[in-house]
């Protein structure tokens, strides 16, 4: 199983240019920061899960789905632990609510809530080329977008290592989930040590292997003829334009 | 500050700083947190290597330790909130580096006393720093309340400062001399 969330589907979401998924990603980021009213909020969020309902990337959503709602409940309840009003609603003791502390903590959960999804939608839609291609036709030096792109690579080498060491040193007897917080934290160093070793060791070879294949950061390429940009593209950037324009109106007034 | 720019005008740098976010991003899920409060405090070993990295690799690190947090977001939690943790981060790794060297210069590194202690200071600095980045972030936009931000803020100093301090100090005793003559180091990069 992937650790990233990307699949490809024939939707009108994934067929987007990449650079309109990445603008329109940064839009509803805005909009969800700009908004302050709860019916914006809600709005948003909506509109979202259904986008998430519209790109078929329901499976995203449910995988996220309880570090999200377990985040959505941990944000609101210390909002409403610490919200200051000027009118006291209830006191227990030093726990003090106050007056409308239930909708501004709505709020601040929602907004919150909001630029996950928004992230998790971006996640789902697109690939790991498309944000490459995306940073470089945006006008990022290829080398900064090749070094993303190359580190996301080696992440899923590193993962699939990462468990087999844990899973070796498990075996021989050294488990870091089990004693003391300073036990557990030494029990870690037989389980970095040979990922470190095998990401050094992957830095020389690599090296040679990019300067061979005349790798040089440098370079330049030219990849304006791959994508072009569309109506559909342009109507996406503008609906999310919109949106982000809604939110910031709704927190002038 | 001009090494933190010229680092992307070599093909090793450049791989030093893939290798280093990929490290940092992929250490995030399968090695675990140690819970000390469940859902709120948590000790992640991830921690250790923008310190760790920083003061071995110099620059490089910084921004390897920039991107690998992005990469870490993208498991699901990437917000606007990821860009304030790409700076922290960074500077976070940095900010090692920075002290490390400004004690450390041309001696040799054996993790001595006044070694530990220097290894220690760097972390602290820079958990400083990279707290104080991902709070203001949290609090510009209006994630968590100005108390809970302090708190978080603490939570953040304690966690990065005991990881980096305790399990960076005996990677780097452990590492040190294998990495060294890699070639790959700061040091090795600029003699």
């Amino acid at each position: 199983m992937s650790v990233f969330f990307y699949s490809r589907q024939g939707t009108f979401i994934h067929k987007l240019d990449p650079r309109a998924k990445l603008a329109c990603l940064l839009l509803l980021f805005t909009a969800a920061a700009a908004a302050s009213s709860l019916a914006a909020l809600c709005l948003i969020t909506v509109s979202l899960l259904l986008m998430f309902f519209a790109s078929k990337s329901l499976r995203s959503l449910a995988r996220m789905g309880p570090l999200f709602i377990f985040t959505g409940l941990m944000t609101f309840l210390l909002w409403m632990l610490f919200y200051e009003g000027k009118d006291v609603l209830a006191g227990f003791g030093p726990i003090v609510i106050y007056k409308g502390a239930a909708t501004g903590s709505a709020i601040n959960t929602l907004r919150f809530i909001s630029m996950l999804l928004s992230g998790l939608l971006y996640l789902s839609v697109a690939s790991l080329e498309d944000l490459s291609d995306a940073m470089i036709l945006s006008g990022v030096p290829y080398k900064v977008a090749f070094t993303v792109s190359l580190s996301f690579r080696l992440v899923l080498i590193f993962v699939s290592t990462g468990y087999t060491i844990v899973e070796a040193q498990k075996v021989r007897g050294n488990n870091a989930e089990k004693g003391t917080v300073v036990k557990r934290i030494k029990a870690y160093v037989p389980l970095l040590i040979p990922l470190i070793i095998n990401g050094i060791k992957k830095a020389e070879t690599l090296t040679y292997a990019l300067e061979s294949k005349g790798f040089s950061p440098d370079n330049k390429i030219d990849i304006r003829e791959k994508h072009s940009f569309k109506i559909w593209d342009t109507a996406a950037i503008l609906l999310s334009a919109a949106v982000a324009a809604c939110a910031i109106a709704s927190g002038l007034k | 500050m001009k090494d933190i720019f010229s680092v992307w005008s070599k093909t090793r740098q450049i791989v030093i700083i893939a290798i280093t976010a990929a490290i940092y991003a992929s250490t995030l899920i399968p090695f675990k947190a140690i819970q000390i409060i469940p859902g709120f405090v948590e000790l992640r070993p991830a921690s250790v290597f923008p310190i760790l990295f920083g003061i071995l690799f110099g620059p490089a690190a910084a921004w390897g330790s920039a991107i690998g947090n992005v990469i870490g977001d993208a498991f699901g939690t990437l917000s606007l909130a990821s860009i304030f943790g790409f700076f922290g981060n960074f500077f976070f790794s940095y900010t090692a580096f920075l002290t490390w060297n400004a004690f450390v210069k041309k001696e040799d590194v054996v993790m001595n006393f006044r070694q530990v202690s220097v290894f220690t200071l760097a972390s602290l600095l820079a958990s400083i720093i990279c707290a104080f980045i991902i709070a203001a972030g949290l609090y510009m936009l209006k994630i968590l309340q100005l108390n809970v931000v302090i708190t978080v803020f603490i939570v953040i100093i304690v966690n990065n400062t005991l990881m980096g301090s305790v399990l960076g100090t005996i990677l780097m005793k452990l590492l040190y001399k294998r990495l060294k003559n890699t070639g790959l180091t700061y040091k090795n990069e600029n003699d």
